[in-house]
């Protein structure tokens, strides 16, 4: 009896979560990506930070 | 031109030298090692994703995340590929720290600083990419394209700045200053 018991609560417990259970929603469209652009952009200032620093030392 | 000004010349060519070598050397690193392996850029990314969920889940946002992808319910999503996952970045922040002259132990602060707070600014910089497909999908390209120079590059300068004064106050001595002549 006992374990009938447990059966059936484990079942309907089974059933529940399967039923609950969700998938996330689908995408809607292609996705948006991000990659970092102008790169040598903050290359160049760093070369000028360090060609400045070095110069503004030799004075 | 003065002994003086040679020497600074000198030193800046040794810069120039040190962060050429140093990004040789990541290249070939990046390309033969770390590329394929994929373990590196996959962590940043899925991690990235996994921190700029749980932050707008926090702020009330309801959003999925899907491996590299992030979305809010009904909204284009954002994908981290590995361009995205500011790795180039943290090796281009990295060339300009191993690269100027500095004490060894300034240097690893100002390298565990660097790549932090870069950490930090991708996942806020992914977390308004995902509210921008909420206010202002039209502008998203405009936003990304600028949101580096928003996000980044003004603390990367910024602590580039701060290393060379650091730098500057405590160099790492060379091998004419431990000479006795």
């Amino acid at each position: 009896m006992k374990n009938k018991l447990f059966t059936i609560i484990a079942a309907v417990l089974y059933l529940f979560n399967t039923i609950l259970a969700q998938d996330p929603p689908p995408l809607p469209d292609a996705p948006n990506q991000g990659p970092i652009s102008g790169l040598y952009i903050l290359a160049i200032g760093g070369m000028i930070i360090a060609v400045k620093k070095y110069f503004d030392r030799a004075r | 031109m003065t002994a003086l000004d040679r020497e600074k010349g000198n030193h800046l060519i040794g810069f120039i030298l040190k962060a050429f070598c140093f990004y040789t050397v990541w290249q070939i690193l990046y390309d033969l090692v770390l590329l394929p392996d994929g373990r590196l850029d996959e962590f940043l990314a899925l991690s990235v994703v996994s921190n700029a969920k749980n932050f707008l889940t926090i702020l009330g946002w309801n959003i999925y995340s899907l491996d590299r992808l992030l979305y809010i319910e009904g909204y284009k999503s954002v994908e981290i590929l590995n361009g995205c996952n500011a790795l180039t970045l943290m090796a281009l922040y990295s060339g300009f720290i191993v690269s100027f002259n500095g004490t060894f132990v300034n240097r690893a602060k100002f390298l565990l600083i660097g790549v932090f707070a870069i950490y930090v600014l991708n996942v806020v910089r992914i977390m308004s990419f995902s509210i921008a497909t909420v206010y202002f999908q039209h502008y998203w390209n405009l936003f990304h394209e600028f949101s580096p120079f928003l996000f980044f590059y003004p603390i990367v300068l910024y602590l580039w700045y701060q290393w060379t004064i650091v730098g500057q106050n405590n160099p790492t001595p060379s091998y004419s200053d431990l000479s006795l002549s």
